[in-house]
């Protein structure tokens, strides 16, 4: 029997028993529970937090819990046995076991530990409250997982934007993709800096995004604080915008113009360079020479090149190598995680040896931004998304400390990101944070 | 014979002087159809002989084969949003 200290009490079992009921026999269950096998429960408690605080609990030991249909009695084995047999009203009787507070011991288990534990918890949770574990796995899910609310998008959320006042002002940032809808009405006062580098094409587009793809990434990383429509979006939203047209209406674009684009970032000192762009890449094969100088020469001039790993996988079943150019070492390689924090299944891994890992993760499915009009607001998904929330969150690191090379920029970013249980290979250092 | 296709990578130690390294390209028979010397990227033609030249002058890190000449830049690269 507990005597209300917790720490006192030996052993795993308290030698009290759990009294399933079905739910139908919950108004009579201490009737039915005197009935079969002759156990006075003569405390009742509407649930479970006033049985707790009953003091004729404490007296009686015994206690019944309508709310979850569950008795907890001090009974003889043979009282047991007769529950056990009792049938219809009853549906399970076991022994109730002592729960601790975590302890450093607890804390260093195992990953493996820790997910049967949860498991069992689940079970149990299961058990009380009469439905599957594949539901009640999913409600924990559910419930530990980021969503938009009427403030900031999920992933705002889970990078901590929405807890800090960084605007990344005075920060130039381009996004090299498939232009930007300069009709968008939040942008209309942003004075967006903008060319197209597409070749190829008659007549030369302009700027305008002609996919949509370009208005989703730039809004990540530089939307306005009070966007037309909540929740809040961007992330560097003093930031000066530079948007190249790199990408045609169709998402293909040449290698060419894409090195246009970064050359024209540079030339006007952009601070970052956010491509949510790639091409797939073989396992086993080198990164590209021409991107391993691109990127150093980019960050000796102070400037960060954050790339997408890609979605060229398919998990558990494929595994793909990060993308060209993510998976040049001067590159920062951008993987995706969704509002649960797990890994985004088509997110391309760090398989190649020789460079071509991913560097951080950001959130990246059912990401909400702005689009092109007439939609305004929607949701897209891939590493793409990922990528600009990395970009937005290096701008805001960048205003708050306007000395710090880009290099030093990539360190602070992969040293404060969330760790996650998930293998490096998947997410580098982790889940990028404002901190 | 026709002329490759080529595109250069000049070694981002030589980043202050990639003006120079486009001039030794010119100058060892490389024609230079398209500059991005910030970067020190170069894409242009060459004669097949003249290619080991090319990539042992100073600065170059690398010489890329990408075709013959006449034929037309395929867009390799995809956008990384969801299909």
């Amino acid at each position: 029997m507990s005597n209300g200290d917790e720490t006192s009490v030996d052993g795993e079992e308290t030698g009290r028993y759990l009294i399933f009921f079905h739910p139908e026999a919950l108004p009579d269950t201490a009737r039915m529970a005197r009935n079969a096998a002759g156990i006075a429960m003569t405390a009742t408690a509407e649930d479970a937090e006033l049985a707790t605080a009953s003091e004729e609990w404490r007296e009686t030991d015994t206690v019944v819990v309508p709310a979850l249909g569950v008795a907890i009695a001090s009974a003889e084995p043979e009282q047991v046995s007769r529950l056990q047999g009792a049938g219809a009203p009853i549906r399970h009787v076991r022994k109730e076991y002592i729960f601790q507070i975590a302890n450093p011991d607890f804390v260093s288990v195992s990953t493996d530990y820790l997910r049967g534990y949860q498991a069992g918890v689940n079970a149990l949770a299961a058990e009380i409250l009469g439905r599957t574990q594949q539901e009640v796995e999913a409600e924990v899910l559910d419930a530990a997982s980021f969503r938009d609310n009427a403030d900031f998008t999920w992933g705002l959320q889970a990078t901590g934007v929405d807890r800090g006042r960084l605007t990344g002002s005075g920060v130039r940032v381009a996004v090299l993709d498939t232009g930007f809808d300069m009709q968008h009405p939040d942008f209309l006062t942003r004075g967006i800096v903008s060319q197209s580098f597409i070749t190829g094409v008659e007549p030369a587009p302009t700027p305008q995004d002609d996919n949509g793809h370009g208005t989703h990434c730039l809004g990540t990383l530089g939307g306005p604080r009070m966007p037309g429509q909540a929740p809040r979006y961007g992330i560097a939203t003093d930031s000066q915008l530079f948007v190249g047209k790199v990408m045609k209406s169709n998402g293909k674009g040449r290698e060419g113009d894409i090195l246009h684009g970064i050359g024209w970032a540079l030339q006007n000192n952009c601070r970052i360079v956010s491509l949510s762009l790639g091409k797939p890449v073989a396992r086993g094969e080198s990164p590209d020479t021409d991107y391993e100088e691109i990127g150093a020469v980019a960050l000796r001039k102070n400037c960060l090149l954050i790339a997408a790993a890609g979605n060229d996988s398919d998990r558990p079943g494929s595994i793909e190598p990060v993308a060209l150019p993510a998976n040049s070492r001067t590159i920062l390689a951008v993987g995706a995680i969704n509002r649960r924090l797990e890994l985004y299944p088509r997110s391309n891994g760090g398989l190649n040896l020789d460079g071509g890992g991913i560097d951080l993760v950001g959130p990246g499915v059912e990401v909400r931004s702005s689009k092109r009009l007439p939609i305004r607001y929607g949701n897209d998904t891939g590493t793409s998304m990922a990528t600009p929330h990395v970009a937005g969150i290096a701008a805001l690191l960048m205003e708050a400390d306007p000395g710090a090379t880009a290099e030093q920029i990539w360190t602070r970013l992969t040293q404060t990101a969330k760790r996650l249980p998930l293998p490096s290979s998947d997410v580098g250092s982790g889940l990028v944070q404002v901190v | 014979m026709a002329r490759k296709k080529i595109k250069v990578q000049a070694d981002h130690s030589y980043m202050d002087r990639f003006e120079e390294v486009a001039q030794g390209l010119k100058e060892a028979g490389m024609t230079v159809q398209d500059e991005i010397t910030l970067l020190g990227h170069f894409r242009g033609l060459a004669d097949a002989g003249d290619i080991e030249r090319l990539k042992a002058l100073p600065g170059v890190k690398s010489v890329e084969v990408t075709g013959e000449e006449g034929e037309e830049e395929q867009d390799e690269y995809s956008i990384s949003g969801e299909d």
